[in-house]
């Protein structure tokens, strides 16, 4: 009993090095094949990148290496939603996202309890359909609050007829 | 007829078993007078009774001796091999497993070095490298598929908090709704 659970052990371990070794490899090799297939000008956007990123701090790097893995945890549909929010969120213009950044900082000073409420509200709301969503939107207190000029950014942001 | 067979051999099998405790008298009286009886009528009870006492007696006379000084030692010398036996039963696997989960690391551990003190070397020079010298093609490679949308995962957590936005207050319809529905309860 004893030798076989160390047998499993070592066993388990050694997969465990072999796979997060095999999976770097992969992903080496199918950048490497996405690379060659890019355009000048994809590559020049991502040298453009590159230079940010090397000069990026720490937090940065890991905040987008952990958003890139929640990301592709997502459905394929939730994933077409953000890629839609955000490109969205671009047209805006550096004003309008910053009036949509002030709203987000609203969030951060929620207290515990009401955080785990708009959670449970959110779930509630991605089972609606977009139609019904809308009118939820516009029935919420959020978006009594908001000035004319605030609704109409975030009209271009969150009414899916657009 | 065939019950009272029966009741005798249980009645035997009990007494043989008290058999001990009756000869040295550690059983209540009434116990120790219904084996005395069963003894008087089972020829084959008495006999059992007869054979424990001589057994007992024969105990008594032995005397103890001690074994010659060649097999003493024999046994003393098998039981510390066996002692020592079970140590190495115990030190060995557990050696043999650190050794494999020590070596396994460090040849894991230095892959891993290899592969980032190959990332830091200047690379080969390529076109990528001779046309733009602070960019290390390896390493970028290795992060392609972030560097692609960097932008976009840096602000896939505002986006995701964009959704949460029209959701922090409850709709007005809503909290009226409860508002009322409580207010009726109050009032019934």
């Amino acid at each position: 009993m004893k030798w076989n659970m160390l047998i499993v052990l070592i066993f388990s371990f050694v997969l465990l090095q072999g796979g997060y070794a095999f999976a770097d490899d992969a992903i080496m090799r199918r950048n490497k094949l996405i690379w060659e297939d890019m355009t000048t000008e994809e590559k020049k956007r991502v040298i453009q990148n590159y230079r940010e990123w090397k000069s990026s701090t720490l937090e940065r790097k890991e905040r987008i290496r952990r958003n890139y893995r929640e990301f592709h945890g997502l459905s394929m549909e939730e994933q077409q939603r953000l890629k839609e929010l955000y490109r969205r969120y671009k047209s805006l213009g550096p004003a309008g996202q910053d009036t949509v950044k002030k709203r987000l900082d609203r969030i951060d000073s929620l207290p515990a309890d009401n955080r785990v409420e708009a959670e449970k509200r959110y779930d509630r709301n991605r089972e609606m359909p977009a139609h019904e969503r809308m009118q939820h939107l516009k029935r919420s207190r959020f978006w009594e609050n908001l000035s004319e000029e605030e609704k109409e950014i975030f009209k271009k942001l969150l009414f899916t007829d657009n | 007829m065939f019950n009272k067979k029966k009741e005798e051999i249980v009645d035997c099998k009990i007494t043989r078993d008290m058999l001990p405790a009756y000869q040295d008298r550690a059983m209540a009286e009434s116990a120790a007078r219904n084996i005395e009886q069963h003894l008087t009528v089972c020829h084959s009870c008495r006999k059992e009774d007869v054979e424990l006492k001589n057994a007992w007696y024969m105990l008594g006379t032995w005397e103890d001796c001690d074994p010659p000084e060649k097999i003493r030692m024999e046994i003393l010398s098998h039981r510390a091999k066996q002692r020592k036996m079970r140590w190495i039963k115990i030190v060995v696997p557990v050696a043999a497993a650190l050794f494999i989960v020590v070596t396994l690391t460090f040849s894991f551990k230095g892959l891993q070095h290899e592969k980032q003190t190959r990332l830091q070397l200047p690379a080969a020079p390529t076109q990528l490298s001779a046309e733009y010298p602070d960019v290390n093609e390896d390493e970028l490679i290795a992060e392609l598929h972030v560097l692609r949308d960097e932008e976009f995962y840096d602000t896939v957590e505002e986006l995701v908090r964009i959704d949460y936005l029209p959701l922090i207050d409850e709709p007005k319809q809503m909290e009226r709704d409860r508002q009322r529905s409580s207010l009726d309860v109050a009032l019934t």
